[in-house]
């Protein structure tokens, strides 16, 4: 039988390794800065941004799970033009490239967080990107990424 | 110094775009540098292409990039030097790649100096 308080810790450690993921892909990966957020900030940081793309990877392995990330448009603007060396404005909104980082973003997230946590065999499904309503994301983890906010959920099956 | 023709094998354009620039950031003096979008792809390229230094991710529909390597394996002179770029960076992975020539295991998100060691030691290589 499991102890709810040594459950507890685990969460809290996974946690932690999600910031430490997150963090890590996006100053590694995008030259951004990353820190945790409270809703109060979320919610102020939300009214800036009207059009959101949402990534999900889903895991198998020993655990089997998906990882989605919600976040602007203006962000994944910024990120694809970090990552890629351009300026923003060069970029039009519907570049598919858009799209494709901002599912690449929940793959590296993703992959990050297996190695460092698991460190065991897993296969990644490739990413699904559709646009949603707004930032609305209730329980997820939330973040500002250089002042834009980015959300992430992590969920294990069976938990 | 010999240019380096290179193959990047991905399913992610941004990726592969990615890869690419971190390829051009080093200064190393760059060939051809060919995409594939899976290891089917990148076999067919190979059929008929030199290639110096092939860079593959591991998760790929069609066929993925362990599948790759092991079909390369078969072929030791078919490039020179085999990069495996992947978000899974964990010891059991690595170790499914064991005897399948892998010179370099990279994670992503690739850093520009990792890229950078990387195409000079396999400049090196290739020019003795």
């Amino acid at each position: 039988m499991s102890c709810p308080k040594s459950l507890n810790a685990s969460m809290v450690e996974e946690s932690s390794q999600l910031d430490e993921a997150v963090a890590y892909v996006a100053e590694e990966g995008f030259f951004a800065s990353v820190e945790p957020i409270g809703q109060v900030e979320w919610d102020a940081l939300c009214t800036d941004h009207d059009t959101w793309l949402e990534s999900s990877v889903r895991f198998h392995g020993p655990l089997g799970g998906a990882l989605r990330c919600r976040l602007p448009l203006a962000l994944a603007r910024e990120l694809v033009s970090a990552f890629l060396g351009m300026e923003t404005g060069e970029l039009p909104p519907t570049d598919p490239l858009v799209q494709d980082l901002t599912g690449e973003l929940a793959n590296m997230v993703c992959g990050r967080w297996l190695t460092r946590t698991q460190g065991q065999v897993f296969d990644l499904e490739h990413p699904v990107v559709e646009s949603v309503a707004d930032g609305h994301c209730a329980g997820w983890s939330r973040y500002a990424a250089n002042g834009v906010p980015l959300a992430i959920e992590l969920a294990v099956e069976g938990r | 110094m010999k240019p380096l023709n290179c193959l990047i094998v991905d399913d992610s354009s941004v990726m592969r775009r990615m890869v690419r620039r971190t390829m051009e950031l080093s200064e190393v003096p760059l060939g051809q540098v060919h995409e594939a979008n899976n290891g089917r792809e990148a076999l067919d390229l190979l059929a008929t292409t030199a290639v110096d230094v092939l860079f593959t991710d591991i998760n790929m529909p069609v066929m993925n990039g362990t599948e790759l390597l092991r079909a390369l394996a078969k072929q030791p002179g078919a490039v020179r030097a085999r990069v495996i770029i992947s978000t899974d960076g964990s010891e059991a992975r690595r170790a499914e790649v064991v005897g399948l020539n892998v010179d370099w295991y990279l994670e992503k998100p690739l850093r520009p100096e990792v890229m950078r060691d990387v195409l000079s030691k396999v400049a090196e290589r290739v020019h003795g």
